[in-house]
């Protein structure tokens, strides 16, 4: 319920992959402004300010979200065409985690308009990578834009 | 019609023309040339019989006439001698003289007086002499002839005895004989001979003339001497000619030797002759009468003539009239003929149209046209029957619709109401299944009248008894007052109306069986009573709808059969889904669950390494590696079982598949593995093929990875990717130098788990091969391998024949 913006969304029900998740982005310097919800549900409240978050303010972010397939309540396939079907939250990237490379699941995801993945655990340097694609290099990390 | 006939016609005319046509043209005329040419042979033989005869007469008249005439003749001339010698002067001289009485002078003077006296008074004497007894001249008309001697002349020989007439003599243009006769003494005694030389002309004369003979008519005369036939004139055609053997001249020979008679012999002109022989009659002189067969024979020709264009004139006649009266008869059976073909090529509808004929040929025409009608009413039924056995066929699946129309066919076709009895399933009872009758009124009145008629099959109802003798009924004629008698009161109006005026039940049949019953009703009185030919279509009518019937309920027992079937097939299909279904989430779950606690196991082990290494002693960082690895080492084992079990539902997408290419990325994709190595993989020119792409590609990497694995050991390492034709099947090699196997364990190579070497020398899940096995098994294809213990290892593999599709590469 906090008021600060947010920059990253983690979406993720296994707290040991949660932790080793959060490690390697705090020990590169993407500790601040990191939210984590536990299930789909979380996730859709805090995404569309209902529930638990009614009356958060949408514009506070999140800038990207590291979505998990695998949840509990709602799961990630959901939660991702919720947010490709929403005009407002289309907008925000949304990068997969998997668990492993079931072809079925990136397939799906792609079809609903995910913006990139990546193999759990997280490794910082599939991390950055995926976060040059998505254009968000130097908001996420902290770090100057090139000019 | 006509039209249609007569365009055939032309083609039948010239088949069948020469062979009737000319069959008894040819016969006429062949009767009369042969009774024509006998005719002529029997008159000309006739004729020249005749004629022969009629010659021959002639020929013995002339020759009868020729003897008289020369005999005549010959006494005239020896008469004429015998005079001048037995003049009494003369003898007187004669007698003076040899007496010496006389002087010579004198007695030549007063002789030669008297002689030329004589030859005055016959005109034929040349002149006229006289021999003493010894031949020589002692006087004569002309002086010179005196001191001539004759005393060997035979003439004058036998002029000593008597009067004589010697053989002719040709002297230039004439023909002289020495005429002779003795000048006896008062004594009797020979004085001296007269010795006249004769011109004989008229002798030639009288022979030349051919009175009566024709043109070649000839006279010889002719004597024998020294056996030969010696002409004592010569032949008019032969001047030269005297002497002739006696064979050349038969008749002349017959002649001489004092016979007479015919002869039709070859003269010495070797000419065919008619001739007649008889001896002249004085000394051995023979006459021939002879005139030349051609000339006899020559009317002959004229005759025969006349008589070849009599002839002629007749077979042409007989051939013409033959031929006339041939193409009339024909004409009818060429048009019988052309009918038969345009009905032979398939036109039923055509017609002698010589019907109106009253001679044999209108009744022969008659009876054609009926055949063509039966022809063509028995070809309407067969093809009725034929259309009728495929309306029914294509109704088999519906028996409702099948008998309705079998109703429907059979009403239309004899006529007029057509009712179908089936027996029922319990057997006891006909029920009536389909009813048709062109009028829908009287239908449903039969309908009604059947709805309130139980037929129990044992009962005694018409249909009962053809049902259950299995036997056909043909009634006629129906009598109504009968059907009255059999029938309630009430429904007699409704008899009357639809009364069935004749009857027809034919049994149905199936496989032998009686199944029901095919009831025709004529009620209409215009439709007349049904024949043994309606019955015979009937039957045949209700053979093809009792097959036809049959058929439909097998089609129907079948099809609620295999509607059964397909429902099991699709519980079972469910079943099979929903249990995949099961499968898929359990092996999702096992992808996304059990990974979890390994990679919170490998991330801390990783954590505590990092965060706490220096307080953390050697032994316990190398046991956390070891926990890493072991994480690490199950992750794969889930990852490959994972791609193992989803080879086995992940359908195949097969393509056209350029084999060296895949492989050339395989082994860029491997590029990791060879870093650091000395390592060479030669791609030889692989076959292409029909594959799954990405599968492929898996079992190259697979086979491919186990072999830079299994060469980690040798330097250089040699690998080579190659592919043979097989019979036709290509075979894939990927073959290494490396440390290979144990062949007697083989066998284990592609199950899953089985490893032959220690993990701890060559890190590997045990699934790769049997990831391999399984893609090629998918594709129909074998795997086998083949090695020896350090002598490397070869893998082979096909893609079954099916996949194959001869590429070059």
């Amino acid at each position: 319920m906090t008021g600060d913006p947010v920059e990253i969304l983690l979406v993720e029900d296994n707290p040991n992959d949660a932790e080793l998740t959060l490690r390697s982005l705090r020990k590169n310097n993407v500790s601040n402004r990191i939210h984590v919800v536990r299930d789909g549900a979380e996730a859709l409240e805090f995404i569309f300010g209902k529930g638990a978050y009614d009356g958060r303010n949408l514009n506070d972010g999140p800038r990207v979200i590291l979505l998990d397939l695998k949840l509990p309540k709602v799961d990630g396939l959901e939660v991702l065409r919720q947010i490709k079907n929403d005009q407002h939250a289309r907008r925000i990237p949304v990068v997969v985690l998997t668990s492993s490379k079931e072809e079925k699941d990136i397939v799906e995801s792609y079809k609903l308009g995910v913006n990139s993945y990546i193999v759990k655990p997280v490794d910082f340097a599939q991390f950055t990578d995926a976060v040059r694609q998505l254009g968000l290099y130097w908001v996420l990390l902290n770090q100057p834009p090139t000019p | 019609m006509s039209t249609q006939t007569s365009t055939h016609q032309p083609r039948q005319r010239w088949s069948l023309r020469p062979s009737l046509l000319l069959k008894q043209t040819a016969f006429v005329a062949l009767v009369t040339i042969v009774t024509g040419g006998t005719l002529i042979l029997a008159s000309e033989s006739f004729a020249r019989r005749m004629v022969r005869d009629e010659i021959d007469q002639r020929l013995s008249l002339a020759a009868a006439d020729r003897q008289a005439l020369l005999q005549n003749y010959i006494h005239q001339q020896e008469g004429l001698v015998g005079q001048v010698a037995s003049r009494t002067r003369l003898r007187q001289l004669v007698a003076d003289r040899a007496a010496g009485k006389i002087a010579p002078e004198e007695f030549r003077q007063q002789s030669a007086q008297i002689l030329a006296d004589a030859r005055r008074s016959a005109k034929d004497f040349v002149s006229i002499s006289i021999a003493d007894p010894h031949g020589t001249i002692i006087t004569a008309t002309d002086e010179i002839r005196v001191g001539n001697d004759y005393g060997t002349d035979p003439d004058f020989v036998e002029g000593r005895r008597q009067s004589n007439l010697g053989a002719p003599h040709r002297i230039g243009e004439t023909y002289q004989s020495l005429l002779t006769a003795p000048v006896l003494g008062n004594d009797g005694k020979l004085q001296a001979v007269v010795i006249v030389v004769l011109d004989v002309q008229p002798m030639v004369d009288l022979l030349a003339s051919r009175a009566g003979l024709g043109e070649s008519g000839e006279t010889l005369i002719g004597t024998l001497r020294d056996s030969t036939i010696h002409l004592l004139l010569p032949a008019r055609n032969a001047l030269q000619l005297v002497d002739i053997p006696v064979g050349r001249m038969p008749a002349m020979a017959l002649a001489v030797r004092g016979q007479s008679g015919l002869l039709h012999p070859w003269d010495y002109r070797d000419v065919e002759v008619l001739a007649a022989y008889r001896p002249v009659g004085y000394l051995d002189w023979g006459l021939v009468v002879k005139i030349d067969a051609a000339e006899v024979y020559a009317p002959l020709a004229r005759f025969r003539t006349i008589v070849v264009i009599l002839e002629a004139a007749i077979i042409l006649t007989g051939v013409l009239s033959s031929y006339l009266l041939a193409r009339r008869f024909t004409r009818p059976i060429f048009e019988l003929t052309g009918t038969a073909s345009t009905i032979a090529r398939g036109d039923l509808t055509a017609r002698t149209g010589l019907g109106h004929r009253t001679d044999e040929f209108g009744e022969l025409a008659r009876t054609f046209d009926e055949m063509a009608v039966q022809i063509r009413r028995h070809v309407h039924r067969a093809d009725t029957l034929a259309d009728a056995s495929h309306a029914f066929a294509q109704r088999a699946r519906d028996l409702e619709a099948l008998l309705a129309s079998v109703a429907q066919r059979v009403a239309e076709q004899v006529g007029d109401t057509c009712t179908i009895l089936l027996v029922s399933e319990d057997g006891a009872r006909l029920e009536p299944v389909a009813l048709y009758d062109r009028d829908p009124e009287v239908a449903e009145l039969i309908r009604t009248i059947l709805g309130t008629t139980p037929m129990p099959v044992d009962g005694d109802t018409m249909s009962s008894k053809v049902f259950r003798q299995n036997e056909t009924l043909l009634v006629p004629q129906v009598s109504i007052s009968r059907l009255r008698q059999m029938t309630k009161q009430e429904y007699w109006p409704l008899l009357d109306r639809v009364a069935s005026r004749s009857l027809l039940m034919v049994p149905l049949r199936a496989q032998g069986r009686s199944i029901g019953v095919l009831s025709l009703a004529r009620h209409r009185p215009e439709s007349g009573a049904y024949s043994e030919e309606d019955l015979k279509f009937a039957t045949a009518l209700a053979e093809r709808a009792g097959m036809a019937i049959l058929n439909a309920r097998l089609y129907g027992a079948l099809e609620a059969s295999n509607e059964d079937l397909e429902r099991r097939v699709a519980d079972r299909t469910a079943e099979l889904e929903a249990a995949n279904k099961e499968l898929e989430a359990f092996s999702y779950s096992v992808a996304h669950d059990l990974r979890a606690p390994l990679r919170a196991m490998d991330g801390f082990s990783k954590l505590v390494v990092e965060d706490f290494a220096p307080r953390l002693p050697e032994e316990a960082q190398r046991y956390l590696g070891l926990v890493r690895d072991n994480a690490q080492q199950m992750g794969r084992l889930i990852d490959d079982l994972l791609t193992f079990s989803r080879l086995g539902r992940k359908p195949l997408d097969k393509q056209q598949v350029h084999t060296a290419d895949l492989v050339r990325q395989v082994v860029s994709d491997l590029q990791q593995e060879q870093m650091g190595r000395e390592v060479t993989i030669q791609i030889g020119d692989l076959a292409d093929c029909t594959a799954d792409p990405a599968l492929l590609k898996q079992v190259f990497a697979n086979l491919l990875s186990n072999a830079l694995k299994f060469t980690r050991t040798c330097s250089p390492a040699s690998i080579e990717v190659t592919s043979r034709a097989d019979g036709g099947e290509p075979v894939y090699e990927v073959k290494d130098n490396g440390v290979g196997f144990d062949m007697q364990y083989a066998g284990k190579l592609f199950g899953v788990f089985q490893r032959l070497h220690r993990a701890e020398e060559y890190e590997g899940t045990g699934v790769g091969l049997a990831i391999v096995q399984r893609i090629i098994h998918r594709h129909g294809g074998r795997a086998w391998a083949e090695a020896a213990v350090d002598k490397g290892a070869t893998f082979y593999f096909t893609l079954g024949g099916a996949s194959h599709d001869g590429g070059s590469g």
